[in-house]
């Protein structure tokens, strides 16, 4: 076994491999702390006063869902020391994250607060970190310049596909993981040897996947956004931090060992989801869908529109020249294909058209892929 | 003998038709004999042409998307029971027919017809032993000049 599988296969410390009972034992009882802690932040003072609850009235972590939820635009609004839960002499690190709206948003460390990150993130830095020493080796650089930019990796939401396209390139293994700048950075989660899914840090991190229109739990296994209450933050402890990432969570044992929860990379943001039929569906979902079809993932745009009483979804995709065989059999069939799979990953029927190679619009830079026609003017409620 | 066809998807929308036909009319390129066939989700326009290279260059950089396939025009006597003869010999044969269209002329007391098989050379073999008429495009392109 090489160097490197050995320590990809590594646990690094004993909580990660704690039976889920004790884990969540430990879990309310920093989840208490935590409360404790920053009952000392006026903004969190007041909306536990509103809210009325108290460390003590946490009787188990079902309770969680009697706090309040912090929204990114909570953290702006208090910009700069507004959230700050320990003296400002007790600070040791400010980053500050120039985010593309907005002014900046202000993260601050305490010395244990760095311990605690460091120690995150050597429990799965190892696998990227002498992979990328051996590619950076090999070109004269200084593995060491480079171990924690690799990190970012789980900042953008990828496709499977676009892994296999990083690893062929660097000739590496990608793995993910999952932080944000808010709560952490890299940090939250990360894949283990067995690459099927992010395994959260659930002693530092209590994790909920709502639906992003009702704030209710997802049924387990159904696409939600990730809400984090960190447990032993010191310096700005957030309660129920709406990410806005769309992940699944799957809390099934993992053949390696460790007793953390999975999460699934993140498939969007919670802006971008659009509900039709009351179903939750993402734009990635149907990127997913044609990409499983086709190989490529073609061009396409997503137009939702209410001609009666229910919402309709029609997904526009652009006929890739070789696909096209003479055969109205094979068309007929693509469009089935393409239809079947995207109810198999969205849940939703959508009427799939088949249009000609570069006639669905482009703009600059990102795409605009989604129409929904019910918002216009003389349109829907 | 086999004979160049041009398939062309068109979406299903109005007015698709008219773009294809604009370029080979302004290019003077004959259309010798053509078959829309559409469901409500998309249509094939399939096309036989004098000079199909250049017909389908200037389709194509038109940004339709065109497939070249090769077909068979048969003779098929123009009286009851002509056709029929003719798909008995197919038969016999277990040559599968995957459409077919009329050309707009005959050729004396013959109707012509196109015919793309599943296998067009095996379709050109059998029918080459049997008494059936098949006709080249220099043949075709003759008949539609008169
Ligand atoms: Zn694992």
């Amino acid at each position: 076994m090489s160097i490197v599988s050995e320590m990809e296969n590594r646990v690094w410390s004993r909580e990660e491999l704690m039976p889920r009972p004790e884990l969540r034992a430990l879990q309310l009882q920093r989840l208490r702390d935590c409360v404790e802690r920053v009952s000392r932040v006026p903004f969190y003072r007041e909306a536990l006063n509103r809210n009325g609850t108290t460390s003590e009235a946490l009787r188990g972590l079902d309770d969680l869902r009697r706090l309040p939820l912090t929204t990114k635009e909570d953290l702006r609004r208090n910009y700069p020391f507004g959230l700050f839960a320990v003296p400002r002499e007790q600070l040791v690190r400010l980053h500050g994250s120039s985010g593309t709206t907005g002014k900046p948003t202000i993260v601050g460390y305490t010395a244990d607060d760095l311990d605690n990150w460091s120690t995150l993130c050597a429990r799965f830095l190892p696998s990227y970190a002498l992979n990328l020493a051996e590619a950076a080796a090999a070109q004269g650089t200084d593995p060491r310049s480079l171990a924690l930019r690799f990190g970012h990796f789980g900042a953008e939401p990828w496709t499977e596909d676009m892994r296999c396209r990083i690893e062929l390139a660097f000739g590496l293994h990608a793995f993910n993981n999952y932080g944000l700048s808010e709560v952490t950075g890299p940090g939250v989660s990360g894949e283990c040897c067995r690459r099927n899914g992010m395994h959260i840090q659930e002693d530092h991190f209590l994790v909920e996947c709502l639906d992003p229109d009702t704030l209710e739990p997802v049924r387990p296994g159904t696409p939600g956004e990730l809400v984090i209450t960190t447990l032993t933050k010191q310096a700005i402890p957030l309660l129920r931090y709406r990410t806005r990432d769309i992940t699944t969570l799957d809390d099934s044992p993992c053949a390696c060992g460790r007793t953390g929860m999975r999460m699934a990379r993140v498939i969007g943001r919670s802006d971008d989801m659009l509900i039709v039929r009351g179903v939750n569906v993402f734009p990635s979902q149907i990127e997913e869908a044609l990409l499983r079809v086709d190989g490529t993932a073609p061009h396409y745009q997503i137009e939702v529109d209410r001609p009666g009483a229910l919402d309709e979804m029609t997904i526009r995709v652009e006929m890739r020249p070789e696909k096209f065989t003479d055969s109205f059999a094979a068309l007929e069939q693509l469009r089935r294909d393409i239809s079947r799979t995207v109810s198999s990953i969205a849940g939703l029927h959508a009427k799939i058209e088949l249009v000609k190679p570069q006639t669905l619009e482009r703009f600059e830079g990102k795409a605009r892929r989604v129409f929904d026609r019910r918002r216009e003017p003389g349109r829907g409620p | 003998m086999k004979i160049k066809q041009l398939s062309v998807f068109l979406e299903n929308k109005p007015g698709q038709l008219s773009g294809p036909c604009r370029v080979l009319a302004d290019a003077g390129i004959n259309i010798i004999t053509m078959s829309l066939a559409d469901t409500q989700q998309f249509g094939i326009l399939r096309l036989v042409v004098r000079e199909w290279q250049k017909a389908r260059d200037l389709l194509e950089q038109s940004g339709c998307v065109v497939k070249t396939t090769e077909v068979l025009a048969l003779e098929v006597p123009d009286r009851p029971g002509g056709l029929a003869d003719v798909v008995n010999v197919l038969d016999q044969n277990s040559i599968n027919i995957e459409y077919m269209y009329a050309f707009t002329f005959g050729r004396g007391d013959q109707a012509v017809i196109v015919f793309r098989f599943e296998d067009v050379d095996a379709a050109l073999e059998a029918l080459r032993r049997s008494k059936v008429g098949l006709l080249d495009s220099e043949d075709l392109c003759r008949l539609s000049e008169r």
